[in-house]
């Protein structure tokens, strides 16, 4: 069973509401964390308890900080054994699942995150050790999330988590989001990932620069829809159960100038790296070359959130390197550009820059590359890609059309001039949407 | 207010839908999966039940299928939807399988000495191609297969292409719409290319009475792409009734042999479909004995379903025509029915899309050392 599945939809999620309607206030914290249990034994039971035990070394963590919170020095050890602890968690897994096929545990890198930003907190004295484990289960397991996020923080979400509370207006504002995140993980997401594997499985010998941009587009897409919409459907189910849910997505793809992108796109995670990481490193306090390293460090580390491979080290590196310009030589530029050629600029980057996304290797991102800007012999396009994109058109449409946030846009003036219209058209449109994932989960 | 709206409306649905299942499911007395043992996680059964037994399941799918071709999708899960046609894109998996198929032929003429024919028969992507979007990346039959393996195969085995005769005639009703299969008038021409090269003088259709058995058939492409716009078949039967002919159809499967005692069998329209009409439907080996004829050779053919379409006419050239449909048949069945030194002409006979997907000859070496052995 999945978060997109028609067990989930119409089965688990009934149950669970129903369930946690009638379950008495000071237990529905506990309820959460068991429907999250749950969800993970049903997903993949064989790591539950790796999760189990990496949240409950954390929670012992914090209280070893608490303990000894009279003697800073001591307080240290078990704020690195808990990142230590995650850090080296995230790393086996990802060689092993390269290297041995070991496929990644769901959502390590989620829980081990949170809960290690949680023993941080607590040293550096943000906030309280919380003696009671529910809460960090709930903060760290909360099942939605695990998928892709978002990386969501103890201080903001524990007030909430103790107070869960259900109502019709959350629920009925959560139903939107959820369904929302199922039509772009389902319709669009799915669709253009297929694509993009299409287009990956070409030769590169029978490649040609409109496939790759193709491939390359399809891949910035589905990247976005695909990782959104799980946001969503998490930030849909979170309110449901009474929690708002940060957001972790802002279209990224409106950006005008690449330190707008990164600050758009997985925003917990950039948010995370740069309260942990970035500040303790000293962000841009100091020189110029120091800030500089810290910019690069920072998105690296960014990019190290969707695998440890190279190609991505890479990825993040080149993304860094335009917000080095932006921040020291390009920001004077970008702020007198017309919006349209600072988009221009942007998006051409972030595209450009998801070839390193793609490549297996640097060699294969570099072969892109010289197709892309068509250096070598290679031919503009071939009926193949043609027929591609004839089949995927509109798909491809909507996704251009909705990343550039269009459609939030024109939703807002319709809200604001014809509230009813609009009340009365959401509810429609969200009962079709659903009715639209279903048919494409059926 | 909306958001309540929205709420309320979320919860009936996801509450409903549920009840709506088991309701639908309670009724249902038939089989319920077709995977329904203890292994299957109970998960995987609820996910199967829901979307079995959904509301409107069936109305859900045609929409999904429209706004996928509205959406550019001219081919669906291998399936192309040519406005009122659904074709099965037929790609190689890989050139081994054709390799073993081919050479799993010769094997048999070295080891039977039997005068031995093959044809294969094109799928309806090849013929109807101006149905299919110019660019599409078509696997040219009849070069990269259907010559290809006629080449290889010459000397030992007399090919029979029908392609020519199929695309000369691709403006008829040669192929149904929602079934991969040639209909009745795409075997004629089938059986006329293929009843001169076995020696036999191909009859004109007109001597053949069409009766139709149904008007709105919709077949196993249509169950995979319910697409709305694409009209159910006509199926006809084409009866030979000249000459007092009567036959006598053994059908041998692993629950033992079914006799009929006709070509048409009617009855079985009612547990089945109108396609289990033709021939009694598929089995593993069908043999039809034709009495008072003045034709007394045997045939044996290897083939798949695609034999209902041309074996209606075939039939009245022999004294007793049997076939083997290697996609379902046993080693153990293929050892105590089939006999190649019995028979007169040895037909391999395949669809495209059957001869490229599978090693569906390997299963005759039991045969050579069955029979060798003797």
């Amino acid at each position: 069973m999945e978060i997109f599945s028609l067990s989930f939809i119409y089965l688990f999620l009934p149950a669970t509401i129903a369930v946690f309607y009638f379950t008495p206030q000071k237990l529905k914290s506990g309820m959460l964390v068991l429907f999250s249990l749950l969800f993970y034994w049903m997903l993949e039971r064989e790591n539950i308890l790796l999760l189990l035990s990496s949240v409950t070394f954390d929670y012992l963590m914090a209280r070893l900080i608490e303990k000894s919170k009279e003697q800073k020095n001591l307080q240290r050890a078990p704020a690195l054994c808990s990142v230590i602890k995650s850090l080296g968690l995230i790393v086996i897994y990802s060689l092993l699942s390269q290297y041995r096929e070991i496929p990644f545990p769901w959502g390590l890198a989620v829980y081990s995150l949170i809960s290690t930003g949680y023993v941080l907190d607590c040293y550096r004295g943000v906030v309280f050790c919380d003696h009671n484990i529910t809460h960090l289960l709930a903060l760290c397991c909360f099942y939605p999330q695990l998928y892709a996020g978002p990386l969501v923080s103890y201080n903001r979400q524990i007030p909430q988590i103790k107070r869960l509370r259900m109502s019709m207006t959350k629920m009925g504002e959560g139903a939107g989001l959820f369904i929302l995140g199922l039509g772009k993980k389902i319709i669009i997401g799915d669709n253009v990932i297929a694509l993009y594997t299409r287009l990956r499985s070409v030769p590169y010998y029978e490649a040609t620069t409109l496939t790759v941009w193709s491939m390359i587009l399809a891949l910035a897409f589905s990247a976005y829809f695909i990782l959104s919409g799980f946001c969503d459907m998490a930030k849909g189910i979170g309110l449901m159960f009474g929690m708002e849910v940060p957001d972790n997505f802002n279209y990224p793809y409106r950006a005008k100038s690449v330190n707008e992108f990164l600050a758009r796109f997985n925003i917990t995670i950039n948010r995370y790296i740069r309260r942990y990481v970035y500040v303790n490193l000293g962000g841009a306090k100091g020189g110029m070359i120091s800030g500089m390293f810290n910019i690069l460090v920072a998105s690296m580390l960014m990019a190290l959130w969707f695998g440890i491979n190279l190609n991505y080290l890479i990825w993040g590196a080149f993304l860094g390197f335009f917000v080095i310009l932006e921040r020291y030589w390009l920001k004077q530029y970008l702020d007198v550009l017309p919006g349209l050629f600072s988009w221009l600029y942007t998006i051409t980057i972030v595209i450009v820059s998801f070839v390193f996304f793609a490549g297996g290797s640097l060699s294969e991102s570099w072969n892109y590359i010289r197709l892309m800007f068509s250096i070598g012999d290679s031919a503009l396009y071939n009926n193949d890609i043609i027929y591609q994109l004839s089949s995927n058109y509109l798909v491809l449409i909507v996704a251009a059309v909705y990343s550039t946030g269009i459609f939030n846009r024109l939703s807002g003036v319709i809200k604001r001039h014809l509230p009813r219209v609009w009340h009365l058209s959401t509810a429609v449109m969200n009962i079709a949407l659903l009715i639209l994932v279903t048919a494409f989960l059926l | 207010m909306s958001k309540r709206i929205s709420g309320i409306v979320f919860l009936l649905v996801i509450f409903l839908v549920p009840l709506l299942v088991f309701y639908f499911r309670g009724s249902d007395v038939g089989p319920v999966f077709p995977i329904q043992d203890d292994k299957t996680p109970p998960i995987k059964k609820a996910e199967q039940t829901i979307a079995e037994y959904f509301p409107g399941g069936s109305y859900l799918r045609e929409l999904q299928i429209f706004a996928r071709y509205l959406a550019g999708e001219k081919e669906q899960d291998g399936i192309y939807i040519g406005g009122d046609t659904l074709m099965l894109d037929v790609q190689p998996k890989s050139q081994d399988t054709i390799n073993l198929n081919t050479l799993a032929m010769v094997d048999f003429v070295e080891d039977f000495s039997r005068p031995t024919y093959v044809m294969l028969i094109p799928t309806a992507c090849a013929v109807l191609q101006d149905k299919i979007p110019a660019t599409a990346p078509l696997y040219n039959q009849k070069q990269q297969l259907i010559d290809a393996v006629y080449q290889r195969v010459s000397g030992h085995i007399t090919a029979i292409d029908v392609y020519p005769a199929l695309f000369g005639n691709q403006k008829d009703y040669i192929y149904y719409r929602t079934d991969n299969s040639p209909t009745g008038l795409g075997g004629y021409y089938i059986y006329s290319v293929a009843a001169k090269k076995l020696g036999q003088k191909a009859r004109g259709l007109e001597q053949f009475d069409v009766e139709h058995l149904d008007y709105d058939y919709y077949g196993d492409l249509y169950e995979k792409a319910p697409y709305t716009e694409v009209r159910g078949d006509r199926v006809s039967a084409y009866i030979f009734s000249k000459y007092q002919r009567s036959y006598q159809m053994t059908h041998y499967d692993e629950n033992g042999a079914r006799r009929y005692f006709t070509l048409y069998p009617k009855y079985k329209e009612e547990l089945g479909d109108c396609m289990d009409v033709i021939l009694g439907g598929m089995s593993p080996v069908i043999d039809i004995d034709i009495n008072s004829t003045q034709y007394n050779q045997r045939l044996l053919i290897f083939g798949d379903r695609s034999v209902q379409s041309y074996l209606p006419f075939l039939l009245i050239h022999y004294a007793q025509v049997t076939v083997v449909d290697v996609t379902t048949v046993t080693p153990e069945l293929l050892q105590e029915l089939i006999h190649p030194a019995n028979y007169n002409q040895i037909l391999f006979a395949f669809s495209a899309d059957t001869f490229i997907s599978k090693d569906i000859l390997g299963v005759l070496s039991q045969l050579h050392q069955a029979d060798l052995s003797e």
